[in-house]
């Protein structure tokens, strides 16, 4: 094992390393994007921030433990509050994903086949979006780019899962996981939103070394989630019976007993 | 809001977390080309059938829409059977048969909808099986009245490392699956004794809707099923693995599945911790080998 995770550290050291050398050594002044359109610029500052936006999900799911729809949900939605801003993009969500579930209800007592029934929710979805254009103009509202910019494919992906994980696992679990995507998104927009990293990252796109670095380093995090302190918390509350001894003929190895203070910390890594 | 410092006492533990299992035991145990032996049960029944290992008899296997005019005449021959998806996951889409409220045209829907992938791994097609359905044991009359139970064995390296029942509730909806309400009941790897039962990761001492107490109970066959798990993870190949057995009354233990990604839950069902178990199987093992090199020198 601890090979493995030593060569991971290395080639994170090596990855972070190299990205400051490059912003270390680089002409400061220069632009790197400078013969690139006003366009263009869009579309790179969407590729630059969308890794940050995956640690963020990393952080979340492995070390903090929240339970999101897919892995790159979160990320997607999280960006596109960034762009929406997060009053109008949280809205315009609630407005699609709730009466989208509730469509989804109704879908199912037609017995769809699986493709045919994703192609009509995303339909429905985007008729939902096209009222939400329509309401919004009405009241001269500048939201033609919010809806734009909401990820339809990621939405319809959200309202088949949240309806699936009800039907198989309750609806509280299934909107505790709408709850958590929500809040791993709110959490994105407001990180890259902080005033400045957008500027930065135009500025310095070799910072992504560093963020790929992090990226590696989580991956070999074997420590507790937060939340699995919450879960294992019995295993730590004292009065556990002692177990009979393991059946490979050693020594009594697996007995649950209280946690001695004098041991010695061991490393996470 | 103590648990927040607990961290540094799970770890002394040698309790395993996520991170830890998906790291250490299933990226560095579990081959991923050999995942699809477990998660196709045609394959895993033929694996059993293979190194002699007894599993409920497959009577028809649906493949496609052409196939779907056969399943009446097996019904009126077997009416006792279970529906499931060849590669279905979290006991989606299984259907116990025969089922008074529903019409054949009713069973027909839901074996194209099992076609479809409706209730599979990933959403793709599949192929539906009609298994032999596992009658009650009157053993287990008392302690699980609604549904079938099974125990889960936890082997790392063929070797059992913990073992847990599970028993289906009203909550779960008759299903066996933990994470859905179902409960999970310790078992001592020794003697087959039941130690300790949780449900939804929390202590209980009663079946939730019975009220039966659920500890000091021993299992039949208990050294028989154990020897069978260990057959099953060895041919498997996999390092971290579940396997699922069941209690047929005539024809005794049969093993039912195998997992690749069991869950940890087992661990709260046994108020035990899996690292030490894990490490003293790493030096069992070793010390074989050492051995076997002396002997040989």
């Amino acid at each position: 094992m601890m090979p493995r995770t030593r060569l991971c550290l290395m080639w994170a050291g090596g990855l972070a390393l190299a990205s400051l050398i490059v912003m270390a050594t680089r002409s400061t002044g220069e632009d790197p994007f400078k013969y690139v359109s006003p366009q263009g610029r869009v579309a790179a500052e969407f590729l630059l921030l969308l890794p940050i936006a995956a640690l963020v999900v990393c952080v979340f799911r492995n070390v903090i433990g929240l339970t999101a729809f897919g892995t790159f949900t979160p990320a997607l939605l999280g960006m596109a509050l960034y762009e929406t801003g997060l009053a109008l993009g949280l809205g315009l969500l609630g407005l699609i994903v709730i009466p989208g579930w509730w469509l989804r209800q109704g879908v199912e007592g037609l017995r769809l086949l699986q493709v045919p029934r994703a192609a009509l929710l995303l339909s429905l979805i985007a008729c939902l979006l096209l009222l939400a254009l329509v309401w919004a103009d009405s009241f001269g509202f500048q939201s033609t780019n919010a809806v734009s910019l909401m990820p339809l494919v990621i939405l319809t992906g959200m309202v088949e899962r949240l309806w699936t994980l009800e039907e198989e696992d309750g609806s509280g679990r299934a909107f505790r996981t709408l709850l958590g995507t929500t809040a791993i998104a709110i959490v994105i927009a407001s990180v890259i939103g902080i005033p400045g990293v957008a500027g930065w990252m135009l500025a310095h796109p070799e910072t992504l070394g560093v963020v790929m670095a992090a990226q590696i380093v989580l991956g070999r995090y074997t420590g507790f989630r937060l939340t699995e302190l919450y879960r294992f918390r019995e295993l730590t509350a004292g009065v556990a019976p002692p177990q009979p001894d393991s059946p490979f003929g050693g020594e009594p190895e697996a007995t649950v007993r209280a946690p001695s203070r004098s041991a010695p910390r061991q490393t996470v890594y | 809001m103590r648990w927040l410092l607990r961290g540094r006492g799970l770890r002394e533990l040698g309790v395993v977390g996520m991170n830890r299992r998906n790291a250490e035991c299933i990226l560095d145990q579990n081959p991923r080309a050999l995942f699809p032996i477990v998660d196709d049960k045609r394959r895993f029944a033929a694996l059993c059938a293979r190194i002699g290992v007894p599993t409920p008899p497959i009577h028809g296997v649906i493949e496609s829409h052409a196939q779907l005019r056969q399943v009446p005449s097996i019904l009126r021959e077997l009416p006792e059977l279970v529906i499931k998806p060849n590669r279905g996951a979290a006991g989606r889409g299984i259907l116990l048969l025969p089922q008074p409220e529903m019409s054949p045209e009713d069973i027909h829907e839901h074996l194209c909808d099992i076609l479809a992938g409706g209730c599979s791994l990933g959403g793709h097609p599949d192929c539906a099986l009609l298994q032999h359905r596992v009658p009650k044991h009157p053993d287990f009359a008392e302690i699980s009245p609604l549904g079938i139970p099974d125990v889960r064995i936890l082997l790392y390296r063929g070797v059992p490392a913990m073992a847990m029942l599970r028993l289906p509730t009203r909550d779960s909806r008759g299903r066996a699956n933990l994470h859905q309400g179902g409960l999970g009941v310790g078992i001592d790897l020794e003697t087959g004794t039941t130690i300790h039962a949780i449900q939804r990761d929390r202590t209980v001492l009663r079946h939730p809707d019975t009220g039966t107490i659920l500890t000091d109970r021993i299992l039949p066959e208990w050294h028989r099923i154990l020897e069978v798990a260990s057959r099953v993870a060895r041919a498997v190949g996999l390092g971290y693995l579940g396997v699922d057995v069941v209690f047929d009354p005539e024809q005794g233990p049969l093993v039912l599945e195998a997992n690749a990604r069991p869950g940890l839950a087992i661990q709260l069902a046994n108020r035990a911790a899996l690292g030490p178990r894990v490490a003293a199987i790493d030096r069992q093992l070793e010390a074989r080998v050492e051995l076997t090199r002396i002997t040989l020198s």
